[in-house]
């Protein structure tokens, strides 16, 4: 059984499901998206943003989300709860962890190293990106070779004035490494350069798992059923899982047996399960007997800094959250008052709801007589750079059951308790210097930057954490319960340390990594329990 | 009343061809919007305030007084201001006739697409040549 069906679950799903003689059913609590309805076939798309499509649960209030108080940080959560999960929604941002970033203990003193390394996952690396399709260009003196990628995003006029930017300051950049179908890849088309991916890309050329993994494992027989939230993970008399208990759109109750249980429902949403999940053996939630369940919550907190160039760079056109990024500053260099690094990310110009209005309420562009011919000034001539920081594991960063909130089944919502650290905030202040001399050297006036970025909670990683020791860790490196042998986690909670890239494509390779694990063990596990 | 509302804060712009707010069709957004209620306090703040400030009704203002009111009206109440002319905004510029006249690119439901150039990626050049920055394990680490 797969609790989820996002990024990792589909993963799972594939994987798994390639052994025919298995019986997979996943439960998802969201309903299906079809491409068609996608708000981006619409002129009012970004209207969307702020009602249905809402990366903000609260604010989307769709039956499947459930509460998320998250008052107690700085950092809003974002994410998506319908089949496919929040890759629906997501910006395909695509690149992987570097190798120091498993070993951030060893190398710089702080986190924990991981219980594997790059080389191992880089085969699954490469499995997912093949699956996946991502674009993006070989050779990058940031990463260890890739093998092959589809064609790189085109830049854009804006994307290359940025380059060239960073060229004369001499730091690294490179085109991103975004999961967008540049040619016809997996039976998908190619990208046609609309800019709306985040409310859901209708060409199907940006890799959400709907479209990817999912026809191949539904091909390969595995069962999804939609609109079922999974309530507890229950156990059997020998401390195994048993299955699950879950509820249907209708309310009712249904229990649901499995040999093994594998959880992917996020870095929110396992953990809440997780600690719904009590008995006898796990009076404070299933796994949580060290405590750590729901701890060591990692979000990457960012920085955003935008420039305003003084002319026409049709910024606003391409994919938004795709174009290039820079690593200059992503390892640790001890002339720096902090450790570890982060990413520069390039985002393209605002579409024309958003720039209006953030115009307005930036104090650049007016209302009246000279409201359009400030439009114009700014509309299509504005980039973004958000400065993805890693933040280090910290076990008051967390998420509990908030038995005062609850979803639609009665089951608690979620409290998030989380604090930027000092080390943290010291990067998104240099951050912010550099990503001003970009601007800068592009001949770009800054318009706007501050840190931390509200509503950009979307990278949920480190609360059941991986690890070889069971007193400080929840799971193996195979997302393996140290507690419960055939209970197994595969999303981006098991992370032990946060990089400073989008977590997707190591979450997915750990997913495959892990399913690879279980298909050659499974008999003997199967038996074992 | 709604349709002086709207062409002063959008103002009709003949070199930019861009049309005023009231050609737009702000009713039908309204209703989809549900935002009926946040409308009609919005127009009774004006009317206060265009009371208050000028002696008179906003209908009766010259262009400029009107300006002066609706801007006054950020004083008088900030949140029931904000949330107004957002949906003004969000009406005008998710509007098919606006959009046509704004460098967007293509307007859904996105027929063809957009078209970026093909990239000369010798720009990479520099980069490339300046070799490795990650801190490869198998090696002496890199950092002093």
């Amino acid at each position: 059984m797969i609790i989820g069906s996002g990024a990792s679950g589909a993963a799972a799903a594939w994987s798994l499901s390639r052994d025919r003689s298995l019986r997979i059913v996943c439960l998802e609590q969201g309903s299906v998206t079809s491409p068609s309805d996608y708000p981006s076939t619409r002129v009012d798309w970004e209207l969307s943003r702020f009602g249905d499509y809402s990366p903000n649960p609260s604010v989307r209030g769709n039956p499947a989300d459930y509460p998320i108080d998250d008052s107690a940080s700085p950092i809003s959560i974002a994410n998506y709860n319908g089949f496919g999960g929040s890759t629906i929604l997501y910006s395909a941002h695509f690149p992987r962890f570097h190798p120091s970033d498993f070993r951030t203990r060893t190398l710089d003193g702080v986190g924990d190293d991981w219980p594997l390394t790059y080389a191992e996952l880089e085969p699954f690396f490469r499995e997912n990106e093949g699956m996946m399709g991502v674009a993006g260009l070989v050779g990058d003196p940031a990463y260890p070779d890739y093998e092959s990628l589809l064609p790189p995003i085109p830049l854009g006029p804006m994307g290359l004035a940025m380059a060239e930017a960073f060229n004369r300051l001499g730091w690294h950049w490179w085109p991103s490494y975004s999961a967008i179908n540049t040619h016809r890849h997996g039976n998908r088309g190619a990208c046609i350069n609309l800019g709306p991916c985040n409310t859901g890309c209708a060409q199907g050329a940006k890799a959400s798992v709907d479209v990817t993994y999912w026809p191949a494992a539904l091909k390969q027989g595995v069962e999804v059923r939609t609109e079922c939230r999974v309530r507890e993970i229950i156990l059997s008399s020998r401390g195994l899982a048993d299955g699950v208990l879950y509820v249907d759109t209708a309310g009712a109750e249904h229990r649901l047996s499995a040999r093994v249980v594998v959880v992917a429902c996020s870095g929110v949403g396992t953990p809440r399960l997780l600690l719904n999940s009590k008995s006898t053996a796990f009076p404070d939630g299933l796994l949580n007997e060290g405590g750590l369940v729901g701890r060591n919550l990692m979000l990457h907190p960012l920085a955003y800094i935008e420039g305003g160039f003084d002319r026409d760079l049709r910024s606003s056109i391409g994919p938004h959250g795709c174009c290039i990024l820079s690593q200059q500053f992503y390892e640790t260099d001890l002339a720096r008052d902090f450790v570890r690094g982060y990413t520069l990310h390039v985002l393209r110009g605002a579409p024309p709801v958003e720039t209006a209005v953030t115009g307005y309420f930036m104090r650049q562009i007016p209302i009246g007589p000279d409201h359009h011919k400030r439009f114009a000034e700014l509309f299509n001539r504005t980039a973004g750079i958000a400065v993805i920081s890693e933040d280090l594991p910290e076990l008051h960063n967390r998420v509990e059951l908030d038995p005062d909130h609850c979803d639609s089944s009665g089951m608690p919502g979620v409290k998030v308790h989380y604090t930027l650290g000092e080390n943290t905030k010291k990067m998104l202040k240099h951050g912010i210097e550099t990503s001003k001399q970009v601007f800068t050297a592009a001949g770009a006036k800054v318009t706007s930057s501050f840190a931390p970025v509200k509503h950009t909670g979307w990278h949920l990683m480190g609360t059941a954490r991986m690890g070889d020791n069971p007193a400080t860790s929840v799971v193996n490196k195979f997302g393996q319960a140290h507690a419960v042998k055939n209970l197994f986690i595969v999303d981006s909670s098991i992370f032990v340390t946060a990089g400073a890239v989008n977590p997707v494509a190591t979450a997915q390779a750990l997913t495959l990594m892990a399913c690879d694990h279980l298909r050659s063990h499974l008999h003997q596990l199967v038996a074992s329990s | 009343m709604m349709d002086l509302v709207l062409d002063t804060i959008l103002s009709g712009d003949g070199e930019l061809s861009m049309p005023s707010g009231s050609m737009l069709d702000f009713e039908e957004y309204q209703r989809l919007y549900g935002i009926g209620i946040v409308v009609r306090d919005f127009l009774a703040v004006l009317a206060e305030v265009s009371r208050q400030k000028f002696d008179t009704d906003f209908a009766s203002l010259a262009a400029s007084e009107r300006l002066v009111a609706i801007n006054a009206c950020k004083l008088a109440n900030v949140r029931l201001f904000s949330i107004f002319l957002t949906h003004v905004m969000r009406s005008y510029y998710s509007s098919s006739q606006v959009l046509a006249r704004l460098s967007a690119g293509a307007v859904p439901p996105f027929p063809d697409g957009n078209v970026l150039d093909a990239d000369d990626w010798t720009i990479l050049g520099p980069v490339y040549e300046r070799g490795s920055i990650y801190r490869d394990l198998g090696r002496p680490d890199p950092i002093p």
